[in-house]
């Protein structure tokens, strides 16, 4: 009996692993959701992020105002529960005399998209850096780490004014200066999970059936700290949703005439005595947001860390 | 082909550099088994049985590295193959199960994917089709392997994480992977030494079972010499990385040639003669990266004269069948130009 060569078609390798991941992730989705229900608060942050997003997709469907010109006949209008408030403008209007939640309705594209693309691109590069310096070690480790413990040297809002000075402002300019620094966490939580993972026996029962040093990073140990990258993800949605917000506050972020939270409340900085509505609802829409992402992010971490699961 | 033995191990020396010097992990290393033999490798921790086994699947951790020898299976040196062909061999035609199963099996996939696995991979690597193994038809040889394997209710079983299972199970599915793709081959580096003592007889009954009607052939790595007479063939006794006694399991077991592997059988209890102390051998494991030049184990040797350390001591034969590393069968003359690797 002879080993037969290796004859390895790579479509059909690819179709079978994606078969492999489909599988996978049905599966551990709907064991999510049904997890989900033991944990209220997460649940109601999860619901509140969706209505985010719907409200940040739907935005023309919701609101027939647009967010970028005013009425200047209806300026600083009082929010709908005000006694000289109307349902017209429920969260009222603003120096310019624009609809405040049609505003915040639009500006949660901005704060949605920058927040998901910053983590998401954060997420890869410190995803692939780490899984490779963490297996692999050496000098590449050893640059990438210095690398990253220079940025770390930054204190983040500093960096990004910086980078932002250094750049201009813009939406692309905005999704760089904070993926600039947002990579180092993923970096260093993948590539210590990664190290610690590598000395873990299955790895070894790995190389023995057979697989290779890519495989076994991809397959065998990715699955175990994939977890791990999503709450730490969940959590720096946030932070990053703050700190385009922070940006845009200082100017230094969207451009004015795209409707930010950030910059909403800057606008309404210099009306704080007379029309406290126009900083504040956008300050509440932030802080909802973010709330509501913590928590969700904290419920997650319950959820997928086999150790607090309850058998 | 026939006569060609399933493996066969030629002057195996596997070293690795450390800051005091080569370490000869593996020094000398020859045996070769047939097709459904056990062999029984039988030492102290740190002798380099477990280096064996990863020499034969050519896993060992740089820096080190297969210094010399040959590694013959089926006739092919496996030290030949490409790293491509080396990744067939694995988990195909030889196996491996490990001391420790719940550390071994990945905890974030249940048993049966993990069983699954090795499956697909090797069966995709094969025909390189998917229509080859039909999802179905994986799944029932699955089911079959734990079944064959004494996993109950495997059905059930299937989607279980390994925490999920007690010890025993975990080293049933430990095997139940290893054994799925039929290995002619299974490397076993200690598999019962983390069980209780009725789970270890029940896992020795066991791969006792697979050997008989697979005729897969064993290397059973031990520290425990009784465990390894009841179960194994052949047994060969490692000290300080080189084979110093070598026979039939009941030669060995019954005339011990070599004074470690009588030494080994003194500190063994046993119930039925209890009146017999435990006679631990005295003193420690050499330092395996400053080795006397001579015989290894000269110094806790209550055998041993000054020629033990002159030089290298070859394997004598001093019955048919029969090998052992002792300068004792040849009334201590020593010849020149004796090495390691040599047989007399």
């Amino acid at each position: 009996m002879e080993v037969s060569p290796q004859v390895e078609s790579p479509i059909a390798r690819q179709a079978y692993l994606w078969r492999i991941r489909l599988g996978l992730w049905r599966r551990n989705l709907a064991e999510f959701l049904a997890e989900l229900r033991n944990h209220p608060l997460a649940l109601l942050g999860g619901v509140i992020i969706i209505l985010y997003l719907l409200a940040a997709i739907l935005a023309p469907y919701i609101t027939s105002y647009d967010p970028t010109r005013g009425n200047l006949r209806v300026r600083l209008q009082p929010p709908a529960w005000h006694p000289e408030g109307s349902w017209e403008y429920p969260l009222g209007t603003d120096a310019q005399g624009r609809d405040i939640l049609t505003r915040i309705i639009y500006g949660a594209r901005v704060s949605l998209t920058v927040g998901i693309l910053a983590v998401g691109i954060s997420a890869t590069i410190g995803l692939v850096l780490g899984a490779i310096t963490g297996y692999y070690r050496g000098r590449l480790d050893w640059a990438v780490s210095r690398f990253a413990d220079l940025l770390l040297a930054f204190p983040y809002l500093i960096f990004a004014i910086g980078v932002m000075a250094f750049l201009g402002s813009g939406f692309t300019n905005l999704i760089l200066a904070l993926t600039f620094k947002g990579w180092v966490e993923f970096f260093r939580l993948v590539r210590g999970e990664m190290m610690s993972e590598k000395t873990q026996e299955y790895v070894e029962a790995a190389r023995v059936t057979g697989l290779g040093h890519v495989s076994i990073m991809g397959r065998e140990v990715l699955p175990n700290i994939i977890q791990s990258v999503f709450v730490l993800a969940t959590l720096r949605m946030g932070y990053m949703i703050i700190l385009e917000a922070s940006l845009s506050f200082l100017g230094l972020g969207i451009p004015p005439h795209i409707p930010a939270w950030g910059s909403m409340v800057a606008a309404g900085r210099d009306y704080l005595l007379v029309a406290w509505w126009v900083s504040t609802m956008a300050g509440i829409a932030i802080l909802i947001l973010v709330l509501a992402i913590n928590v969700f992010g904290e419920g997650l971490r319950d959820i997928l860390d086999p150790r607090l699961r309850v058998e | 082909m026939e006569n060609t033995p399933l493996l066969e191990l030629r002057n195996l020396t596997t070293i690795y550099p450390t800051r005091r010097g080569l370490v000869r992990a593996v020094d000398d290393v020859t045996f070769s088994m047939a097709r459904g033999q056990i062999l029984g490798l039988v030492g102290e921790s740190g002798c380099g049985k477990s280096t064996v086994l990863l020499s034969i699947l050519r896993l060992i951790r740089r820096p080190g590295h297969i210094a010399q020898g040959e590694i013959r299976f089926r006739g092919r040196d496996l030290r030949d193959l490409s790293s491509n062909a080396m990744r067939t061999i694995r988990g195909k035609e030889i196996s491996m199960i490990f001391q420790d199963p719940l550390s071994t099996l990945n905890p974030a996939f249940t048993v049966g994917e993990q069983i699954h696995e090795s499956l697909r991979l090797h069966r995709v690597m094969d025909g390189g089709r998917l229509s080859v193994s039909p999802r179905a038809r994986e799944k029932e040889r699955v089911i079959q392997v734990m079944t064959e394997v004494g996993i109950p209710s495997p059905v059930d079983r299937y989607t279980a994480y390994p925490h999920q299972f007690s010890g025993g199970m975990q080293q049933r599915a430990l095997i139940a992977i290893a054994l799925v793709c039929e290995p002619a081959l299974l490397l076993a580096d200690e598999p019962t030494t983390a069980l209780d003592v009725t789970i270890q007889a029940q896992i020795l009954d066991l791969m006792r079972r697979i050997n008989r009607d697979h005729g897969t052939a064993i290397i059973l790595v031990t520290h425990d010499l009784g465990l390894a007479a009841e179960f194994c063939d052949t047994i060969a006794v490692m000290y300080a990385g080189r084979i110093v006694e070598q026979g039939p399991v009941d030669d060995v077991v019954d005339h011990p040639q070599h004074p470690y592997t009588q030494g080994l059988l003194n500190c063994r209890p046993r119930i039925s003669h209890r009146e017999l102390r435990v006679q631990p051998i005295p003193g420690n494991v050499p330092d395996l990266a400053d080795l006397p030049p001579g015989c290894a184990f000269a110094p806790r040797c209550p055998h041993h004269r000054a020629v033990c350390g002159g030089g290298p001591i070859p394997l004598i034969e001093t019955s048919p069948g029969n090998i052992s590393r002792c300068l004792l069968h040849v009334d201590y003359r020593r010849q020149e130009g004796w090495g390691w690797g040599d047989r007399v």
